[in-house]
């Protein structure tokens, strides 16, 4: 079996039960949804048959029965800026551009819950958010274009994962769209916690669009972070680092961020020390492990942080950290993390990518197996002719030590070999990520590069009760084809 | 013929904007606040540039429609490391070279050919402004096609604060940005020689003007061939009130609010100066804006996007009113003729909106009555100003 290919009719057909100012399909808007943030060389472009920007669920709704009618292949897009693939259409069909979802729908203040329509931007509702004195922490560093229906569906990481978690700990109900065109509620309400059933909305965080389009999220959200201290301390080896965090976390202080930053990752931050100075920071040849922390507080007096901030720089030392002096050096890693503000704006995406592309694998490795998984990752990463740029290691669950892991690299996107090489070097960490009992993926998921080999590699028996889960919700397999699961499981050939 | 070779020399910036894609310029990017299509956006544009490198796709009629419709504000450039003006104005005049334009934007550089206004203004027969000319005066008087042609009070009321003046009224070149922006380059160039000759003839030593868009473009295409200093009126104003020539009292108390035109504060660097005017009036209290300084956004006319596609450019301006509304402003002041002109058509037409009544069975047809009056009123600086002297 074959996917359908989208018709004159059936865009007629799209346009007579949505409205035709909302669905495209000159060659321009085809283009323009043809890639994300992922490692792929010059050729390889797929270009969706027809973008449609819904603004209702219902809308969503209806256009995907259509597409189910016809089994062709719907990929959901929202920020556009994930680096594996997910969000691209490989398969054509139709290209989701779920930003046109993009409304508050409820700020309740006194159950502080958020409830949106999916399309919205993570910076978008925290703009909402203020007027009520309220936040929503999830704050991964490409806010200004990720949705909240992109984050669900990613699991993408947060800066301030190690205090407030990820998508996971924040979502409490959804609706979602599922492959067949129906809508659906599932969560919580606004709830807390549950015990009922099975927890449908913690299944669609990380689902990458295989199992619908979510639509509408409610999200638990907080008081505005009114201080905050920010520091960088070196460490001489990566685990004294891990254990600093650790013995933070077990004193009882609340630490809002904590980033591990091998040492050629730094260079990656220090744009506005070079600014001023002309030169790349001098780091100790002792210095393995750069860490960045940060405390914040609701309180406006800053005695809570600074308290926290001192103890914890205490801490640090008795695990042989050096606090960072130059304010440039921690300023540019706050300015990649958080504030986005970047004087000059000069920031290390497009510069760092003039001549390569970066790419990451994101396995989450167990807390005392860190050093092992960093000398395989230089070890691979020169095998297959990649750029070192080092590692950053995340800690994505509230108070505890909680690797999500960026092994990062900058391949040759004008050498279809060497972006072969990345996904080689893709592969092998995975494979070592397994061996050190630790997972493939935390938070770039499957999407199009791991999808091949993902289930025999990671899941082997349980593979096939996802599969189930998958033909539950979308039996004809035509959400996001090509992701998590090869669409030969699906009963499609290429 | 070569696939857009202006756009091409670019093509490592726009492969860097392939390979980052933060989306910074979709934020906020006015065009994609109206039209919600990654495509409109800045990261959307170069993608479609690099589509027609790759020959993904055709240069057809909707890759013309995407030149046109970027309104070249420069929001997108202050969040970016890369020069995506330059690159979308070389995408405009790539197409133009092709021949490929936008058939309302022909009817202006037409009337540039013909009358050497975007007006169709006869300029031999014209009304020109009474404005006392002396051609000894250093300070040379720029009108622009605008002020002279639609706005001649702000004209003469500028003139009279500045006093001893030049004015070259119906000889006064029009400083074809019109050309600029939209891609005509070559045009541009080949009247360029004969704009500087007019100018260096006057022998003045700055050249005051009220337009930003004359203001930035003397100062990017002429002002060193002229060897003369381009100044805004707001920065001579703004002096005036330094020095204590000029003192401003309002009867009543009044919630002012300033719009930055692009050309004067992001290209241009004023962005203080109109506010600490402002602010020199006694009951006058200040806003901001939501998007201001040099996050400002553009009122809607951006490279001819009013004449072009007049349906997205009122949005724009819609959008510009709300945030003045959200602010709690009664008014919008800026200092720029185009600005002024689409703002008040985006006021009016919010003010239609909400003024919307159906037609009940004593409706007058013959007499029907006035248009209502938007709640924020937009209103020329000096215009404002004049009337509350002290």
């Amino acid at each position: 079996m074959k996917y359908g290919k989208i018709t004159p009719e059936i865009i007629k057909e799209i346009k007579n039960a949505v409205g035709k100012d909302i669905v495209f399909d000159e060659k321009v808007h085809r283009m323009a949804y043809s890639r994300d943030w992922s490692p792929r060389d010059d050729k390889n472009t797929t270009l969706p048959d027809v973008v449609v920007r819904p603004k209702t669920t219902e809308q969503v709704a209806k256009i995907v029965e259509i597409a189910n009618k016809y089994r062709i292949p719907v990929t959901p897009m929202g920020g556009l800026t994930g680096m594996g693939g997910g969000a691209v259409p490989i398969y054509g069909g139709i290209a989701f551009e779920t930003k046109g979802l993009n409304q508050v729908l409820e700020i309740d203040v006194e159950n502080m819950m958020a409830t949106v329509q999916a399309g919205i931007t993570l910076w978008d509702l925290n703009q909402a958010l203020k007027a009520h004195g309220l936040y929503f922490p999830h704050e991964p560093e490409s806010k200004k274009a990720v949705t909240v229906g992109s984050s669900i569906a990613c699991n993408n990481d947060s800066t301030f994962g190690i205090r407030h978690g990820r998508m996971v700990d924040h979502l409490s109900n959804a609706v979602i769209v599922t492959g067949e065109g129906k809508i659906v509620r599932v969560g919580r309400r606004k709830a807390l916690c549950s015990d009922s059933g099975y927890q449908l909305n913690w299944l669609l965080v990380g689902a990458e669009g295989t199992l619908g389009i979510v639509t509408e999220a409610t999200v638990k959200v907080i008081p505005i972070q009114k201080t905050r201290m920010v520091d960088m301390i070196v460490f001489p080896s990566l685990k004294d680092s891990m254990n600093a965090i650790r013995d933070i976390i077990h004193s009882g202080l609340a630490l809002e961020s904590a980033h591990i930053n091998c040492k050629q990752r730094l260079k990656f931050y220090t744009h506005s020390y070079k600014e001023k100075h002309g030169h790349e920071p001098e780091i100790p040849d002792w210095a393995e492990a750069l860490l960045g922390i940060s405390f914040a507080s609701a309180e406006e007096s800053d005695e809570v942080v600074k308290f926290s901030r001192d103890y914890a720089i205490k801490i640090c030392e008795r695990n042989k950290g050096l606090i960072v002096k130059e304010v440039e050096i921690t300023d540019g890693w706050w300015a990649s993390k958080y504030t986005v503000n970047f004087t000059p704006f000069k920031q290390k995406w497009p510069d760092s990518q003039r001549e390569k592309k970066f790419g990451a694998v994101d396995c989450g490795i167990p807390i005392g197996r860190i050093e092992e998984a960093y000398d395989k990752f230089l070890e691979i990463a020169k095998k297959y002719n990649q750029q070192i740029l080092g590692m950053c290691i995340y800690h994505e669950r509230p108070n505890r030590l909680s690797p999500s892991i960026s092994f990062a690299v900058f391949n040759d996107d004008k050498d279809p070999e060497n972006v072969q090489g990345f996904y080689k070097y893709v592969r092998e960490m995975c494979e070592v990520a397994i061996k050190l009992e630790g997972t493939s993926a935390t938070y770039i998921g499957d999407s199009e590069f791991k999808t091949p080999w993902i289930g025999e590699l990671e899941h082997q028996e349980s593979y096939e009760y996802m599969l189930k889960i998958k033909k539950a919700f979308d039996p004809n397999g035509i959400m996001n084809p090509g992701k998590k699961f090869p669409i030969q499981l699906l009963g499609y050939e290429e | 013929m070569e696939e857009l070779p202006k756009t091409k020399k670019h093509i490592e910036e726009i492969y860097t904007c392939n390979r980052t894609r933060c989306g910074f310029c979709i934020q906020k990017c006015p065009v994609y606040e109206v039209t919600r299509l990654e495509t409109y956006s800045s990261r959307g544009r170069t993608l479609v540039a690099r589509g027609i490198f790759e020959g993904t796709l055709p240069v057809d009629e909707e890759v013309v429609k995407l030149a046109n419709t970027c309104l070249l504000c420069g929001y997108c450039e202050k969040n970016c490391a890369l020069d995506n003006t330059e690159i979308f104005r070389d995408f405009k005049q790539d197409l133009v070279e092709r021949g490929l334009t936008d058939e309302y934007i022909e009817g202006g550089v037409e009337s540039l050919e013909k009358f050497g206004n975007p007006f169709r203004q006869d300029s031999k027969n014209r009304e020109v402004p009474e404005i006392k000319s002396n051609p000894k005066s250093k300070t040379l008087l720029f009108g622009g096609c605008t002020y002279s042609l639609t706005h001649q009070d702000t004209l003469v009321l500028m003139a009279k604060l500045l006093g001893d003046v030049q004015y070259l009224g119906a000889e006064e070149p029009c400083c074809m940005n019109l050309l600029y922006d939209t891609g005509h380059m070559k045009e541009f160039e080949e009247k360029k020689d004969e704009i500087v000759a007019i100018l260096k003839k006057t022998k003045a030593k700055e050249i005051v003007t009220g337009c930003p868009t004359c203001y930035r473009q003397i100062l990017e295409s002429y002002a060193e061939d002229v060897k003369a200093e381009p100044i805004h009126f707001i920065k001579k104003l703004y002096q005036m009130i330094k020095d204590g020539k000029l003192k401003f009292e309002s009867k009543e108390k009044i919630t002012v609010t300033w719009h930055d035109p692009c050309h004067l504060g992001r290209f241009g660097g004023i962005i203080d100066e109109p506010r600490e005017i402002i602010k020199s009036v006694k009951n006058v209290k200040f806003v901001e804006m939501e998007n201001h300084g040099l996050d400002s956004h553009c009122c809607g006319s951006g490279s001819g996007m009013m004449i072009s596609y007049p349906e997205i450019g009122i949005e724009i301006s819609k959008k510009r009113y709300r945030e003045a509304e959200a602010a709690g402003a009664e008014i919008m002041l800026t200092f720029c003729p185009t600005c002024e002109h689409t703002l008040q058509k985006g006021a009016s037409v919010i003010a239609r909106e909400e003024g919307e009544e159906e037609f009940d069975d004593d409706y007058d047809f013959d007499n029907p009555p006035p248009p209502p009056e938007p709640k924020i009123k937009v209103l020329n600086l000096l215009e404002w100003l004049l009337p509350l002297k002290k």
